[in-house]
């Protein structure tokens, strides 16, 4: 099995993200640094997320490089709008 | 090829369990003072048993569930792919049971005992055991003896021992049997 890969960001617990989900993109919370076991040795995280408040929150574990920081001044017009 | 998933758990797992063996070793075996300290750790030992291999069952599976995202097409699938075969896995939330197990692999496409005697008929014996050490860590973790009248029987090291040996034959078994299947399905080995 490969090392893991090199030169990616990491995240951590409680960081918002985003990434694609289908033809669209999401905004999730990280819940859980999988660690490095994924494809190549690539670390994996466990994400929370969900479509509208009412929905039932959905969960997935995606690579670094699926995701996308969400900044503070970015996540605060998502949660207004 | 082995997963990483396995090197971890010859690894690091392994030796996080070895140390309860020291502290085994440490209380030592004769007298009868140190008989409710043996069973005391005999019973934390079954429920680091059974965490860790709960943990190398949930890794194999994520590492199962990336390598076929990675190479499913439209690549507008593979988060979908990814979350149904994450929504709600039993190896996230309760013990790697062989219910469990089957279920949470089976979303593969594979009859996994089946697929898993078929690769050896003696994990029969392995399964029986596995099933046994988790009702046994359930006795422990919810501190029913119901069945027992109330009293926690006597647990034995060599016991514990034979569960062990039984997740071993088990995780390089899994392995095996994933890598295998995943490899004819996408005709891509996992790496």
């Amino acid at each position: 099995m490969s090392n893991k890969a090199d030169g990616e960001t990491r995240f951590r617990v409680e960081d918002d993200v985003r990434f694609k989900f289908g033809l669209t993109k999401v905004i999730g919370k990280i819940t859980e640094d999988r660690g490095a076991i994924g494809v190549g040795g690539r670390r994996l995280y466990g994400i929370r997320f969900q479509f509208t408040p009412d929905d039932e929150a959905i969960y997935i574990e995606l690579p670094a490089v699926d995701l996308e920081m969400v900044n503070e001044t970015e996540h605060e017009v998502t949660s207004d709008s | 090829m082995t997963s990483l998933a396995l090197l971890l758990w010859q690894t690091n797992r392994s030796s996080a369990l070895a140390e309860f063996e020291e502290v085994h070793k440490l209380v030592g075996k004769s007298g009868s003072r140190t008989t409710h300290a043996r069973q005391q750790i005999n019973q934390a030992f079954v429920l680091m048993l059974s965490g860790q291999f709960q943990g190398f069952c949930r890794d194999l599976h994520s590492e199962c569930v990336d390598h076929l995202a990675g190479v499913v097409q439209p690549a507008v699938m593979r988060s979908f792919l990814r979350s149904k075969l994450l929504d709600d896995r039993k190896l996230s939330k309760g013990n790697a049971n062989p219910s469990a197990l089957g279920s949470d692999f089976g979303r593969f496409g594979l009859q996994f005992w089946d697929s898993l005697k078929a690769h050896d008929p003696k994990l029969s014996d392995h399964q029986i055991a596995l099933e046994s050490m988790n009702e046994w860590r359930n006795r422990i973790a919810h501190q029913n003896f119901e069945q027992t009248g109330g009293f926690a029987p006597l647990l034995r090291h060599s016991k514990i021992k034979e569960w062990k040996r039984s997740c071993d034959h088990l995780a390089v078994a899994i392995d095996a049997v994933m890598t295998q299947h995943l490899t004819t399905a996408t005709g891509i080995q996992p790496r």
